[in-house]
């Protein structure tokens, strides 16, 4: 099952941030200058072909040579830094937003080194040490927690806290303090897993991935757009890798502080 | 940010979050202490303020300096 395309960009970018708001910016800024450059073609056919144009956009900007000009869509796209490795891509694409292998080789042409090979090393990043990293788990179905438990202390993430409801998710993720939380979209009863992050986001900030069997109910674009999504019934490696992108991916410090005092 | 005012008492403010890079909000901050403005978000209503009179009194300029920024 798959996200619609501009959902899937922005959950791809976000996944390379690991933060929902600078990912959402880079998705926009880098379509923008896809746009700009293909604006008398036709439109990408399909959604191999927005992601194909979407990276080689990407890497274009970040191959320039002259700096951009400031506050242009290229010089934000410049501030994020260099993009992530071909490994990563690799992984990003084919185990979180469910690309063939075919696809993937097709939006990352040309490739420095075999597929197979990009794929095992990203894969092996997700299993690189960490150190101690903890991760809250807000499920209502016991075997699905279950299950994500398995999967995450797999990839060696400590799981601090297991709530099945949106006010024990709250609870514990200020208690505990974890690196990443995972939470049900929908949870049983009244309240769904965005309101146990909106519960404690403000005070505890930290990449949230949501697994939910409805992207489209949570993917509108709106103000409580969670951060991630996965998609039910999820592959184990999918979670896996977007775990650990979010683990790994630096945060943006200046960013957060900024939307903590609300200052400009 | 536009609102129907008809339907809710107007907010009388809006805290938005904007994303600059390092050196662009370092030409903000030089612009605050040229321009002496009080704050960095009072520095940065000025620059609006300007942009949008501009945008009023000289339309063929802006789409210009809107281009060559679409083009960096």
């Amino acid at each position: 099952m798959f996200l619609p395309v501009s959902a899937s960009i922005r959950q791809f970018a976000r996944a390379v941030t690991a933060d929902r708001m600078v990912g959402d910016e880079l998705a926009l800024a880098v379509s923008a200058e896809a746009n700009q450059k293909n604006r008398n073609g036709a439109p990408p056919a399909n959604r191999v072909e927005w992601f194909r144009r979407f990276v080689l956009r990407w890497r274009e900007v970040m191959a320039e040579e002259a700096s951009p000009k400031p506050f242009s869509n290229s010089a934000f796209i410049r501030s994020m830094g260099p993009m992530p490795s071909e490994a990563r891509l690799v992984l990003l694409l084919n185990d979180v937003c469910g690309f063939s292998a075919r696809e993937v080789q097709e939006i990352l042409e040309p490739l420095s080194q075999p597929y197979e090979e990009l794929l095992t090393e990203g894969r092996s990043l997700v299993r690189s040490d960490r150190g101690e990293r903890s991760a809250l788990i807000v499920e209502d179905e016991p075997l699905i927690a279950a299950d994500l438990r398995d999967v995450l202390e797999d990839m060696g993430v400590i799981v601090v806290g297991m709530a099945r409801t949106a006010e024990q998710g709250a609870r514990q993720a200020l208690k505990n303090s974890p690196d990443i939380v995972l939470a049900d979209y929908n949870l049983d009863g009244q309240k769904t897993g965005v309101d146990a992050v909106a519960a404690f986001h403000d005070a505890h900030h930290c990449p949230v991935i949501f697994i939910t069997g409805y992207p489209d109910e949570v993917l509108k674009g709106d103000e409580v757009e969670p951060d991630f999504v996965i998609v039910k019934p999820y592959r184990p490696e999918a979670v896996q890798a977007a775990v650990a992108h979010c683990l790994d991916a630096a945060r943006y410090a200046a960013i957060d502080a900024d939307a903590k005092t609300g200052a400009l | 940010m536009s609102q129907n005012k008809s339907d809710a008492p107007e907010k009388r403010v809006e805290k938005l979050q904007i994303m600059v890079a390092d050196s662009e909000l370092s030409m903000i901050d030089d612009w605050r202490f040229e321009n002496r403005a009080a704050s960095r978000s009072a520095a940065i209503r000025s620059l609006i303020y300007l942009g949008l009179e501009l945008t009023k009194s000289n339309p063929e300029q802006v789409g210009k300096l809107l281009e060559q920024l679409d083009r960096a």
